[in-house]
């Protein structure tokens, strides 16, 4: 009698255990299991922006049977640090984690703690953007920002007809505002009858932007497309062609989706936005972390593995696209932000 | 009175005051601009410039008075933004524009009070206080905001930056009102003038009876109560708060007070001269856009600009000799 | 006529403006030699030195040094050339060491490498002895004077065959200033010819060999010290007699202004004394003996912490300076450029400071007003002004003061403090505050005068304080036979025994 009783507490205590492993034990048994803890460092972790992302490593985790939760996996600085970054790596990789998703503060501050991450056998991924050397990383993943600017170029190009004046407002000096930039530039480029007006700086400043967006308006009494390749540049541009009393006669294209731009697409002045993809992004690192753990990949021939025979297991750039958001499709992006 | 003052006529003592040369250069400018485009001299462009001139306009008073005593609040970004996060809060819960404003004052005036009693009271520098305030506020803003904008969809606060009388906005008019009237003041008011004093040498207007603590501490509750006026009045405009934004307008504000005639020493300027200084750049960075400059050229052009702003000033105010102590014009022995 | 080693000054002229400030100019210093160059503010002296030095280029004449001509175009060449000037405001850099002061002004620049503090030259080791310093502390704690010390081994820490010294004993304590001899004399000894500027004739006596005098914008006269005595080098420089310096006492005192009453304070204690109406009360005493911290204290600037005073018969307390002012107390600062001028404004601002309360209508000021008053008063001072929009900086040091005094006399103050009235400005400007400040006692102004400098402390003074340590430590009428003595010993803290059995 006793002996069944203990028998039954020891099966009841697995099981829990089990459960607990498992997230819930409400997914399939993964063919591969990680034993340990996948960590997420970011920067200025208050922003709700990273809500998204964390909801698609969330649910990736689910699914691959790996342990994590945003208030106790996920990392970061409070502002925009990248030397707060690389403690924290040494920190985790000391801690003895499986692997870290990062993305990262700037170019270069973090290469050395990835590298001695790396050392130790603790894959990392970046999200987002990568870093000025791919050797310290497996790969990166993120929506390419040359990319946003082939996509909202080609949109905005369609809406004018191929012809008009374009002014874009960016912020010079900044590696993914100037990619966009490009994109938008050698995008048009392609349609003869389409001019780019030089490139105007907000300097990050919504006032600025303005002020500056008014001018070139007024320069330009011909000017027909206003792109901004951030929310700041995009919400600028919104409220210049708005002062101006040109709605409707300025394309305007932003970026992201902030709740003023989606106010703004809602009340027709601002015509789309370009807005990244960031639950997937986040929920295809993760996918890729296990890949990584799990070292499956057989490149070479059958039976020899990727990982232990140092052949990278995933494409050091992996593009994870845009969305546009317009008219058609805000009151989805709104309500999803009111649900948050 | 020796036999210079014959010499020096009408025209020379015209010359001699940054004033007079900013208006021509502010005039020599609008002219070449409008050959260059013809978008420059529209109601539009000068509505809209002067629009983000009267916001700014604001906060410039302060900077001068405080200037003029030989002090500078670095922090009056932050509290732009800060009291734009007011402003907007309370337009969100239901509050009444005519309500919500002087809220937003008042909690401009009281860091600006802040900063009066930690720099005249505990005595630490005004750049290291206002710095520590710049950071704070910010730091603050950005927290209780999440660093999201809130948008301002209430027609109501809008008409605060949007309101005018013959196309010019209402707010201008104040701006360009208070101006004047302040200017008048700092010229004849004896509260006022004492604040040249101040900046001429602490020690002597303590000694000739000045409360230089008192005055400082009164200036930085004003500047801060001015910067939530633009800053409010800039959210009104921007039909949100951006609790990141106006980042480096104190720069901008001391250089035009610089450009006007003060001097970061204290003791020199007119306010007259620094509205005229900010309308300057106001154009000089219209100009730019309007002539279509490089971006990457951008910065390195306005630098430029500034330089030769400020030498044809120094060398029209005679100032060369002035300041070279004991060389050419000194009349000692 | 031996050429080697002298330097000749030989018809030099330049015109500043409307200014003649140098008229054809002539005369030698020989070398080894110690030549004193005197003269009042405005009679060319600083201008002759630019000149020398290559900061201001002349109009017309020539200046020789071994019988070839000198053409310097600037300080930096003046230099090479082994020319150095040491100015009254100080060039050194506060944080830096000594050490690295010294180097400042002597490491060329494209020859920069690191500092070796056992490479000094041994004149520069030297003064460094003398001074008893520690090369590697930081100039900032240094008084005023050893920093001066430093400025001077500094210059001839380069090469240096002409050292001249723009009033350099100015802000040095007499210790300070017997130091500074030795290093003069040690230099000259090795063939350095020294120019020397100074308003106190006494240091003239004591140091120099020759003295050339100069009188707006020309020579007049150089001759051996031994030659000379004060009153001739004063008549020279002005024109009047010693003499006349200083006017006739006041007679009959009227009511009491002031009465002190065991008043205490920071820096100073138990002071009694009181002050009558039409009266010259001179306050002698050490640097940091009270004086100044009491008269602060009575003017409103820092609170006292006991003791009594009673203003015309009524008890007074200030509680602040607007207080004081209000109650009929004028304050002439002792340090004019610390806390007297306002620099970057104009004379007239400058003259009407302490009443624009007074001018200012409904608070609001009049300009012709402000100009009214400046003029009367700079009228009544006779100073020597441009226009009365120019800034008070293109004045010389006693212009500059008269515009002070003229500031406090525009309030009518019934007690006027005057610290250090004639510190730092030439005899005429001085015999003329002198006047000035005895007619206002004269018209009934109730006066105090802090100086420094005894002749002036007796030569004014209808009755005197002396201070030691915070306390009055004698009170001496004008008329004691043993003035001089008394006042010593006050100053000193010790008693006073007749006929010259006096300590110390």
């Amino acid at each position: 009698m006793q002996r069944k009783s203990l028998a039954v507490l020891v099966l009841g205590l697995a099981m829990g255990l089990c459960g607990v492993m498992t997230g819930g034990a409400q997914t399939r048994t993964p063919a591969f299991a990680i034993n340990g803890e996948i960590a997420y460092v970011a920067y200025y972790t208050t922003v709700p922006y990273w809500n998204d992302g964390l909801r698609g490593m969330e649910a990736a985790a689910a699914e691959l049977g790996i342990k994590f939760d945003r208030t106790k996996n996920f990392y970061g600085p409070t502002d925009g640090s990248g030397s707060e970054q690389a403690r924290i790596i040494d920190e985790l990789v000391a801690k003895g984690v499986k692997g870290i998703v990062v993305s990262p503060a700037d170019n270069n501050s973090i290469l050395s703690a990835c590298e001695n991450a790396m050392k130790h056998g603790i894959p990392i991924i970046t999200v987002i953007s990568g870093m000025s050397n791919p050797s310290t990383y497996y790969g990166e993943l993120g929506a390419s920002n040359f990319n946003v600017g082939v996509t909202g170029g080609n949109y905005a190009a369609k809406l004018v007809n191929g012809k008009g004046k374009v002014g874009i407002l960016t912020i010079p000096g900044v590696p993914v505002h100037d990619q966009r930039a490009q994109g938008y530039v050698q995008t048009l480029a392609k349609y003869p009858g389409i001019k780019v007006l030089p490139l105007v700086n907000t300097d990050a400043d919504p006032a600025k932007g303005q002020e500056r967006a008014a001018a070139l308006i007024q320069a330009n009494p011909d000017l027909n497309v206003l792109i901004g390749t951030d929310s700041v540049g995009g919400a600028a541009a919104a409220r210049a062609v708005k002062e101006a009393g040109k709605v409707g006669k300025i394309v305007v294209i932003g970026m992201d989706r902030d709740k003023d731009l989606l106010g703004y697409i809602k009340d027709g002045i601002v015509t789309a936005s370009v807005a990244s993809k960031s639950f997937s992004t986040k929920w295809m690192a993760m996918h890729y972390m296990y890949w990584i753990l799990a070292d499956k990949m057989q490149d070479i021939g059958p039976g020899i593995t990727d990982v232990a025979n140092k052949i990278p297991p995933i494409p050091l750039v992996s593009d994870t696209g845009t969305m546009v958001i317009d008219k058609s499709n805000v009151d989805l992006f709104i309500k999803a932000l009111s649900k948050k | 009175m020796t036999g210079q003052a014959g010499k020096k006529g009408i025209l020379r003592s015209m010359i001699e005051q940054t004033e007079f040369i900013l208006v021509i250069m502010i005039v020599v400018m609008c002219i070449l601009l409008s050959q260059l485009n013809e978008g420059f001299f529209t109601s539009a462009n000068f509505r809209s410039m002067s629009r983000g001139f009267a916001i700014e306009g604001f906060t410039l008073i302060g900077m001068c008075f405080l200037l003029i005593t030989g002090t500078f609040d670095i922090s009056v970004a932050s509290v732009m933004a800060m009291a734009g996060y007011v402003f907007t809060s309370l337009a969100v819960a239901g509050l009444n524009a005519w309500l919500a404003l002087p809220v937003a004052i008042l909690v401009g005036w009281a860091i600006g009070s802040c900063n009066g009693f930690i720099i005249t009271r505990l005595r630490v520098n005004a750049f290291i206080a206002t710095l520590a305030t710049m950071t704070i506020v910010r730091g603050v803003v950005l927290s209780i905001s999440q660093g999201n904008p809130i948008r301002l969809a209430t027609a109501e606060f809008g008409q605060f930056s949007s309101a005018a009388i013959g196309g010019v906005p209402v707010m201008f008019i104040l701006l360009i009102l208070t101006v004047a009237v302040l200017d008048f003041m700092l010229r004849k008011v004896r509260w006022f003038r004492q604040l040249y004093f101040i900046g001429g040498n602490e020690n002597s207007a303590e000694l000739t009876g000045i409360n230089v603590a008192r005055m400082r501490f009164v200036l930085f509750g004003v500047i801060g109560a001015l910067a939530a006026l633009s800053g409010s009045l800039s959210s009104s405009r921007l039909e949100a708060s951006v609790p990141n934004a106006y980042v480096g307008t104190e720069m901008k504000l001391m250089v035009a007070c610089v450009i006007g005639g003060c001097s970061l020493n204290g003791g020199r300027g007119t306010l007259l001269g620094a509205a005229l200084g900010l309308a300057f750049l106001f154009l000089l960075d219209n100009g730019m856009i309007m002539m279509g400059i490089d971006i990457y050229w951008f910065q390195g052009i306005l630098g430029v600009f500034l330089i030769g702003v400020i030498l044809v000033n120094t060398v029209s105010a005679g100032s060369f000799g002035r300041r070279g102590r004991g060389l050419g014009k000194s009349r000692q022995g | 006529m031996e050429t080697d080693g002298v330097l000749s000054i030989r018809n030099v002229s330049k015109r500043f403006g409307g200014t003649q400030a140098l008229d054809d100019v002539s005369f030698d210093v020989q070398k080894g030699e110690i030549h004193a160059l005197l003269g009042e503010n405005g009679a060319g002296k600083s201008t002759l030195i630019k000149i020398i030095s290559g900061v201001v280029q002349k109009d017309r004449g020539s200046v020789f040094l071994d019988g070839r001509e000198l053409k310097v175009r600037n300080a930096q060449q003046s230099r090479e050339l082994g020319i150095n000037v040491v100015y009254q405001e100080l060039s050194l850099i506060p944080d830096l060491s000594v050490a690295e002061n010294i180097f400042a002004s002597s490491v060329n620049m494209n020859s920069m490498k690191f500092m070796r503090i056992g490479n000094l030259g041994s004149d520069v080791m030297s003064i460094v002895e003398m001074l008893d310093i520690d090369l590697r502390t930081p100039v900032r704690n240094l008084g005023i004077g050893a920093q001066q010390m430093v400025e001077i081994a500094g210059a001839i820490s380069r090469k240096c065959r002409i050292l001249i010294l723009d009033e350099p004993t100015a802000s040095l304590t007499n210790e300070e200033v017997k130091i500074l001899y030795r290093i003069i004399r040690m230099l000259k000894d090795q063939g350095v010819i020294i120019i020397f500027i100074s308003h106190k004739l006494s240091e003239v006596f004591d140091i120099a060999d020759r003295a050339t005098v100069m009188k707006d914008g020309r020579y007049v006269a150089t001759d051996r010290v031994g030659n000379l005595d004060e009153n001739s080098l004063i008549k020279l420089m002005t024109g009047r007699d010693l003499h006349d310096m200083y006017p006739p006492k006041g007679d009959s005192p009227g009511a009491f202004a002031l009465e002190v009453g065991d008043y205490s304070g920071s820096g100073f204690r138990s002071v009694n004394f009181s002050l009558r109406e039409g009266e010259i009360l001179g306050m002698a005493g050490l640097t940091g003996a009270g004086r100044t911290e009491f008269c602060t204290t009575l003017f409103g600037v820092q609170p006292s912490t006991g003791g009594s005073l009673r203003l015309f018969g009524k008890d007074f307390a200030p509680r602040d300076v607007l207080a004081a002012m209000r109650a009929g107390i004028g304050y002439l600062p002792e340090d004019r450029k610390q806390t007297g001028v306002f620099m970057q404004m104009d004379i007239k601002e400058n003259t009407v400071a302490a009443t624009i309360d007074g001018i200012a209508r409904h608070g609001i000021l009049s300009a012709a007003k402000i100009n009214e008053c400046a003029r009367e008063m700079i009228g009544k001072l006779s100073a020597k002004t441009g226009l009365l929009r120019d800034r008070i900086l293109s004045l010389s040091g006693g212009n500059q003061q008269k515009i002070v005094l003229g500031r406090w006399l525009l309030a009518n103050p019934r007690i006027l403090i005057v610290d250090e009235p004639t510190r730092g400005i030439d005899v005429g400007a001085k015999f003329e505050i002198y006047q000035i400040l005895r007619n206002l006692a004269r018209s009934g102004m109730a006066i105090i005068l802090i100086s420094s400098e005894l002749p002036e402390i007796i030569g004014m003074s209808d009755r005197i304080l002396t201070f030691y340590k915070g306390k009055v430590s004698m009170e001496i009428d004008c008329h004691d036979p043993f003035l001089e003595e008394k006042i010593g010993c006050g100053i000193m803290g010790s008693s006073f025994r007749k006929s010259g059995e006096a300590e110390a």
